[in-house]
């Protein structure tokens, strides 16, 4: 333990700065995409509260938007006869519009002296929550019918053992999903930026290879690990004090980096109560078999990202650890940091390959695909979890590297004594 | 009194063969290894520190296997690479602090450690100073306040005056001295001053095998009366390779009288040198690897 504490004060320095740096970029990020979320504000919180109190409020905004677009629709119309004439010639230059006819078009907006079109934004705050509400509103249904998809397929005749077993399993978990009860809307954009941010951002994965690609880099040969092998610690404990030591700092970092974006996500959100409702609230997660809330989701994606990290982390160190050169673990290391995720952005190449695509999912980590629906994977005719799959790979990837570390530091440190 | 012992220690690199079959022992007080480049010393001291493995052959400490000692067999060496590694971004005081850590020193003892081998290498100035900032020198003595941590059982140093000046060199002498009642400590040089006042036992090399391995001054007995200063219109006389140069004079090693204005010297520890790599066979016939 002392020398952990050791190694930890002398590198905390540059952990600073590098959580610094990374957590004001992430929360720029993240700030940038409450602001979307949140640029109705305080309308869209209004028109959702009404939302509890008037059944027929959502029904009524959506006639009252429809009559809107189709009226600004005809100004439009109106306006571009008066420009052009009936008859549309490209050699005639347009007419002037009057000022009259625009303030038909336009209405005064709330900040004064500037116009904004009619109705767009009342139209862009409803869409937002008409996804919003739809999720809602809807993935009882969808399940249901999911169910029902699964029970028909076994009356077809389906013969195939796996795709049985599948459509059981699948069957029991939307059962569980199903019995959660939750009826009453939640507003769930904080919610909606927090996880899409959480299960597509990159940074946790940069951290690792910025925090540890010289970790153990020039150790073997400037002679250091043969000199500090000659102790009582040996060869096989430096090397892996110093692996372990080099996780710990990342998972410094990413604790900071989970806290930031909690705190973010309070800031906007907390009142809500979406931490927890269901995570099929949530746009685009209408048909996850998951009986999570958003809250254990949010927990899951964490440690999800932390296990993939975890073993980047340690496979990037037996790189920099083998390399003799800093800069070649630097390109090896970020190489292996960027491809996988490079990767999961090619899904519409090899959408025939089901299995191949999952096995993608585990690689590049991508968490979405990995608690949706279909979250299956084919292992020796049994269904199991993509993402226990994926912690077994992961945890197994971590464990190889750091043995194979510490036998190979045991090779070339003083091994024979 | 420790005893560090070598039976028949063979080590082969494919085809060559790097020791042939050495025996030596080394024991409390200073130890030197003296040979030209690629006389085996390097490879001796990495065998004893288990930084390669052997051919064949033994070594042990106080009658115990060294290789089958593990951590406590390690905990009582320390060993000083020709050219040490450090952490660059490190302070003297970090580095020892941390060598201190992978020793397994007592924190309560490391601090006032680490001040005392400073102070024994003219270091204690630059305690907090990055190593990144120190010259060639002083990294040199920061690489023997290192090795002199803890005052280890068994020292073993590979060119310890490379990059040390001539006033550094005799600190260095100084701390052995301090030290060779409670270590065995091993000197691999080529250069006969760094040991000649100090060592207590020498041990010659010459591709790879023992030419001979006594005191210094038994040494000095068995090439009694076998020094020769030979004067300078004497030297054509000679073959070139039996001749060597001392100060300034030209000098050979005969049993008989080389020239006929040749004068016999006392043996000096360079003659000893020059004696194991000229004409081993002198220490052969009168059996100087039999220790």
């Amino acid at each position: 333990m002392k020398i952990f504490r050791f190694i930890i004060k002398k590198d905390l320095p540059l952990l600073a700065i590098v959580t610094l740096i990374l957590i004001i970029f992430s929360g720029t990020i993240q700030l940038l995409k409450y602001k979307e979320a949140y640029q109705y504000e305080p309308y869209y919180s209004h028109a959702f509260q009404k939302l509890s109190t008037d059944n027929d409020f959502y029904q009524t905004l959506s006639n009252e938007l429809a009559q809107a677009n189709a009226e600004s629709d005809n100004v439009y119309n109106e306006i571009f006869d008066f420009m052009y004439g009936e008859e549309y010639d490209p050699y005639t230059p347009p007419r002037e519009i009057p000022s009259i006819m625009i303030e038909k078009l336009f209405v005064p907006s709330d900040d004064g002296g500037k116009y904004t079109p009619l109705a767009e934004t009342d139209a862009k705050m409803l869409f937002q929550m008409s996804e919003q509400i739809d999720s809602q509103s809807n993935y009882k249904q969808l399940i249901a019918d999911q169910i029902e998809n699964y029970d028909r397929n076994s009356r077809r005749g389906i013969k195939d053992e796996y795709i049985l077993k599948t459509a059981a399993k699948l069957k029991e978990d939307y059962s569980n999903v199903l019995q959660n009860k939750f009826d009453k809307p939640v507003d769930t954009r904080a919610g909606n930026v927090l996880i899409t941010y959480l299960t597509t951002d990159f940074i946790p994965f940069f951290a690792a290879f910025i925090l540890l690609f010289h970790r153990l880099s020039s150790e073997i040969q400037s002679r250091r690990l043969m000199q500090f092998s000659i102790s009582k610690f040996g060869a096989v404990k430096f090397t892996i004090s110093k692996t372990l030591t080099g996780l710990i700092e990342f998972f410094m970092f990413y604790i900071i980096y989970c806290l930031s974006s909690v705190a973010i996500f309070l800031t906007f959100d907390n009142k809500s109560g979406v931490l927890s409702a269901p995570l099929q609230v949530i746009s685009q997660y209408e048909l996850s078999p998951e009986a999570l809330s958003v809250f254990q989701y949010i927990m899951a994606i964490m440690l999800t990202k932390l296990v993939y990290c975890i073993a980047l982390g340690a496979l990037i160190m037996l790189i920099s650890f083998l390399c003799k050169k800093i800069i070649f673990s630097a390109a090896v290391g970020i190489i292996i940091t960027t491809i996988p995720l490079l990767i999961s952005k090619t899904y519409d190449s090899l959408s025939a390959d089901l299995d191949r695509q999952k096995i993608k999912i585990i690689f590049s980590c991508d968490i979405y695909n990995m608690y949706h629906n279909l979250n299956y994977i084919n292992l020796f005719g049994s269904p199991v979890k993509i993402y226990w799959l994926f912690l077994s790979v992961l945890i197994a990837v971590a464990a190889v590297s750091t043995v194979t570390l510490a036998l190979y530091s045991r090779k070339r440190g003083a091994a024979y004594v | 009194m420790g005893v560090l012992k070598i039976e028949n220690l063979s080590k082969q690199y494919g085809k060559k063969q790097a020791l042939n079959k050495i025996s030596c022992e080394f024991t409390t007080g200073i130890n030197a290894l003296l040979g030209p480049n690629g006389a085996g010393k390097t490879t001796i001291m990495n065998c004893v520190s288990g930084v390669i493995p052997k051919t064949s052959g033994k070594i042990t400490y106080n009658g115990k296997d060294v290789f089958s000692m593990g951590a406590e067999y390690r905990t009582k060496l320390s060993f000083q690479f020709q050219s040490q590694p450090f952490y660059p971004s490190y302070t003297a005081h970090d580095f020892l602090e941390f060598s201190a850590l992978l020793k397994g020193m007592d924190k309560s003892k490391t601090e006032s450690e680490i001040n005392r081998v400073l102070s024994l290498v003219n270091l204690s100035e630059n305690k907090y100073e990055k190593i990144r900032s120190f010259s060639g020198g002083m990294k040199q003595r920061l690489a023997i306040a290192q090795t002199i941590l803890n005052s280890p059982k068994i020292l073993i140093f590979d060119e310890p005056s490379a990059g040390l000046d001539p006033f550094e060199r005799e600190q260095f002498k100084r701390i052995m001295m301090k030290m060779k009642d409670q270590s065995i400590i091993i000197i691999s040089t080529h250069i006969v001053s760094d040991i000649d006042t100090i060592c207590d036992n020498l041990v010659i090399l010459n591709k790879g095998s023992v030419v001979a391995n006594d005191e210094p001054e038994v040494l000095c007995n068995k090439i009694q009366g076998m020094v020769w200063n030979v004067p300078k219109e004497d030297v054509p006389l000679l073959p070139y390779e039996k001749i060597y140069f001392e100060d300034t004079k030209s000098k050979t090693i005969s049993i008989t009288k080389p020239t006929e204005h040749s004068v016999l010297c006392e043996p000096t520890l360079n003659d000893l040198y020059f004696c194991g790599q000229l004409n081993k066979d002198i220490f052969i016939s009168s059996g100087g690897d039999d220790k």
